[in-house]
């Protein structure tokens, strides 16, 4: 299958002070559609310039970022930003621009607003993704209102809804519990097998649940490990007696 | 480690056969573990010898044949000796720690190419740890080997994490030696920060 994405010999500095900063050091990447991919990295390591490089929004100082066998340098800002609006969906590990009373279902559906869709359909497509994510208990209610999780799952919806072959995702479940990051892994694994590219960051091995591809980036240089299916939980117990103490009963 | 016990708790637990005790360690240990049926079937030769476990039937299944296993008498008592006997927290003060102490500069190059080997082997134990199925629902009741399993696999998974990191940060320090010599005190901290 073709490479959706590929990072070829990438390179990008940063002046931190005095002195300058690789963060991202020939870095070469080829991902394809139902690819989930996770990137190991600490804080100031470069995964956010990675991911911005990836989707586009920042042009490395050596090397090409190729999208369906596009060179992004290559375009007319125009037609780059077309591309960006309509195949990659991005959500950031930052604070996403909210219109004060704006509703989800309304926020879920801007992009396709910018994208000229018309109201019944848009209304249509923002509800079903926000059914897909798991947050139709609160369509109605003011984005500015909802927890920490609830947003994380409004903006996966909004970084969705226009069906993109890319989802960049910088960092999606650090500040949740461990039962909201199963689930929104578990969405992002979902829509990995329905064809979706997903590449995202995670400071450690717990946020990474799920991908079939692990990557680490440190000192500007990116490694990747070899997955084997595991064994599900829920089997280890399928034959086996539950515990017993030494008097017997449970 | 000493799988061994761990087969022979199986054995008190039930009568079960070679492959079988296999795949019920994999799931009871997680992928942490690598569980070579090998290692289980040297594991019941061994202890059938020393009369911990008895064959206790053998069953025919095609042209292969089924020995089925359980603990004997003397077998639970040497297990529940090692279930009640002391325990000791996993090895801190490991070569990794010492090799790095004891390194010089001008032995930094080849430090810094077995770190980078071990960088690998630690993401690779990663990845084995954090692929998995999102899509069950762990449901009530659990039993209590689904219960041991999932803190086995986060413990598991908190242990390779700080590896990992402290990995990485020795590497960015043995970079910066084998370029330039020690690194200067506030990159230094920044380096060591930057896990926390």
């Amino acid at each position: 299958m073709a490479a959706l994405l590929s990072l070829i010999g990438v390179t990008h500095r940063y002046s931190r002070g005095v002195r300058e900063v690789t963060v991202l050091h020939d870095i070469s990447l080829d991902l394809k559609e139902g690819d989930y991919a996770c990137v190991l990295a600490s804080k100031d390591e470069g995964k956010t310039t990675l991911l911005e490089v990836a989707a586009g929004i920042r042009t490395p100082n050596e090397g090409r970022v190729m999208f369906q066998g596009r060179d992004l340098a290559t375009m007319s800002k125009g037609a780059r930003t077309r591309l960006l609006r309509s195949e990659i969906g991005c959500v950031w590990n930052r604070s996403v621009p909210v219109v004060i009373g704006e509703s989800v279902l309304a926020h879920v559906g801007l992009p396709l607003r910018s994208a000229r869709v018309e109201r019944k359909e848009r209304r249509r497509r923002a509800a079903a993704m926000i059914e897909r994510v798991g947050a139709a208990d609160y369509a109605d209610a003011k984005v500015l209102d909802l927890s920490q999780s609830q947003r994380m799952r409004v903006a996966l919806a909004q970084a969705c809804v226009r069906s993109p072959r890319l989802l960049i995702a910088d960092e999606l479940t650090d500040t949740l519990d461990l039962i909201e990051r199963t689930k929104l892994l578990g969405l992002l694994q979902d829509f990995a097998r329905d064809g979706m590219c997903v590449l995202m960051t995670a400071p450690d091995g717990h946020g990474a649940k799920g991908c079939n591809r692990l990557l680490s980036l440190s000192d500007g240089r990116l490694k990747e490990a070899e997955v084997r299916p595991p064994t599900p939980i829920e089997s280890a117990d399928a034959d086996v007696v539950p515990f017993r103490t030494r008097t017997g009963g449970e | 480690m000493a799988l061994k016990h761990a087969v022979l708790g199986l054995l008190v637990e039930r009568e079960e056969y070679g492959h079988k005790l296999a795949a019920l360690l994999d799931a009871r240990l997680g992928p942490a573990f690598t569980v070579d049926p090998g290692s289980v079937y040297a594991s019941l030769r061994n202890m059938e010898l020393d009369g911990h476990v008895k064959v206790t039937r053998r069953e025919l299944r095609g042209k292969q044949q089924r020995v089925y296993y359980r603990a004997t008498a003397e077998g639970v008592e040497h297990y529940d000796e090692w279930v009640s006997g002391p325990l000791s927290r996993e090895p801190l003060r490991g070569e990794m720690f010492l090799r790095f102490a004891m390194t010089d500069l001008p032995r930094v190059p080849v430090l810094r190419a077995a770190f980078e080997q071990l960088e690998q082997e630690c993401l690779n134990d990663i990845a084995v740890c954090t692929a998995a199925d999102l899509s069950g629902t762990l449901r009530d009741p659990v039993t209590w080997h689904t219960a041991t399993r999932l803190l086995l696999d986060s413990g598991v998974l908190d242990r390779l994490n700080a590896e990992h990191a402290f990995i990485k940060r020795t590497l960015s320090v043995l970079r910066w030696a084998e370029r330039e010599g020690v690194m200067p005190r506030a990159m230094l901290l920044e380096v060591v920060e930057a896990s926390a």
